[in-house]
């Protein structure tokens, strides 16, 4: 996912942090409308956690399309977060369905209630929701090495987990360190938070272990950078 | 000869794959000490009493040399001696074993100096035939020592798997490193 800037809210004070940012889809709507939606995007920038753009094409992370869409191609995957426009009166009261024309309120109320949802759910969005607000400088460490379901065999998640567990770090050295894209980091971040295995550390409430050996730096020093283009040459 | 010389340490029980791993790393044919061996309970007929040693060169002019402790406990002395100065220790268990606890213990007591700031690595072998004890309980014999280092299932015969022993290795310095600077 990409990340853009975000204003800082006056009661945020840590809110000028990278944010993430969600695709909205508008498949098959008229132009008229997706300008709409672009601009209550805009609108509601401020009160929403992502940042909500209108993709002119797949990949969407939730989509707003026609109550009919038999005739839409949407891409293939798990259902979407979807918002459906219909035409005359919308008998039963649904939050995901609206009858037209588009109220801004409610394009608002089913943007918030999508955060929401992604918030209890596993995935990139729902991770860049639950850490929106979080100070970029805050520091995360590993209290344990996590167990084998939480890391799936998969060797990025084994880097994280073990650059977490030498050195507190805050999201964006963990992306930059493990060479992992930072919403993957948020989404291990927030797993490891969900099973109670990491510790939130305020900078410098640590003195690092490193710090402590004599020389043992200085020798690093020299030959990292040589032994990751080995390894990088051999892999 | 120039540049300066690295160390890095693999330790662990007879038969847990010392030897193989330090070969997939070294430039030559690694030096080893291997003898037959007159013990009926290694599923091995050669053994190392001294200990192995392999090297590559780095493009800086760097060495960076690999020592493969004897697996016995009667040569711990060496394993302090070994542990001196090393970037990093991979510590091999064999899961196969009677007590591969047991055996982490004795190399996590013989090391305890170095891994208060030595970055390590635990890497499991024998796991897809003896799954007991699980990765998790090797975590868990960890943490009881204070000690958070990755465990990770290894088969020292496939060369990427001894990569990621490294690598795991490397990036705990790359954080330590990072540390330091901020």
């Amino acid at each position: 996912m990409n990340a853009a800037p975000r204003a800082a809210p006056a009661a945020r004070p840590h809110a000028a942090q990278v944010r993430a940012i969600a695709r909205l889809g508008t498949p098959g709507l008229p132009p008229n409308e997706v300008a709409l939606i672009r601009s209550l995007c805009r609108l509601y920038d401020q009160r929403l956690s992502l940042a909500w753009r209108v993709a002119d094409a797949p990949p969407y992370d939730a989509v707003i399309r026609e109550l009919r869409p038999d005739d839409i191609q949407l891409p293939p995957g798990p259902a979407l977060p979807t918002l459906h426009l219909a035409r005359g009166s919308v008998g039963r009261q649904r939050g995901d369905v609206q009858a037209r024309p588009i109220r801004a309120d409610a394009v608002l109320q089913w943007l918030q209630a999508t955060e929401r949802a992604w918030r209890h759910q596993d995935g990139p969005v729902a991770v860049a929701v639950a850490a929106a607000g979080r100070p970029p400088e805050l520091r995360y460490r590993l209290r344990r090495w996590p167990p084998e379901r939480l890391l799936h065999k998969d060797m990025r998640r084994m880097r994280m987990a073990t650059l977490l567990a030498r050195q507190p770090l805050t999201l964006a050295e963990l992306a930059e360190l493990s060479g992992v894209a930072q919403d993957q980091c948020a989404m291990f971040l927030r797993v490891l938070h969900a099973s109670t295995l990491l510790d939130d550390v305020l900078p410098r409430a640590t003195t690092p272990a490193a710090l402590q050996r004599n020389g043992y730096l200085e020798r690093a020093q020299h030959a990292v950078s040589a032994l990751r283009r080995r390894i990088w040459m051999w892999l | 000869m120039t540049g300066r010389l690295h160390k890095i340490v693999f330790t662990g029980v007879a038969g847990a794959g010392k030897t193989t791993a330090i070969a997939a790393l070294s430039d030559r044919p690694p030096v080893n000490t291997d003898v037959a061996s007159t013990d009926p309970a290694l599923p091995k007929t050669r053994t190392t009493v001294g200990l192995d040693f392999g090297e590559f060169v780095l493009d800086n002019g760097d060495r960076v040399r690999f020592f493969g402790t004897p697996g016995q406990e009667r040569f711990d002395f060496l394993w302090h001696i070994l542990a001196r100065d090393a970037l990093g220790i991979v510590i091999l268990c064999d899961n196969a074993r009677p007590d591969p606890l047991g055996d982490l213990c004795m190399y996590l007591t013989g090391f305890a100096e170095s891994l208060k700031t030595v970055p390590c690595v635990v890497g499991v072998g024998r796991l897809e035939t003896s799954p007991k004890p699980t990765l998790d309980d090797y975590a868990a014999l960890l943490l009881q020592r204070g000690l958070v280092p990755p465990v990770l299932h290894v088969d020292v015969r496939r060369r990427v798997d001894v990569m990621l022993l490294l690598d795991l290795l490397l990036i705990q310095l790359e954080a330590d490193l990072l540390s330091d600077g901020r």
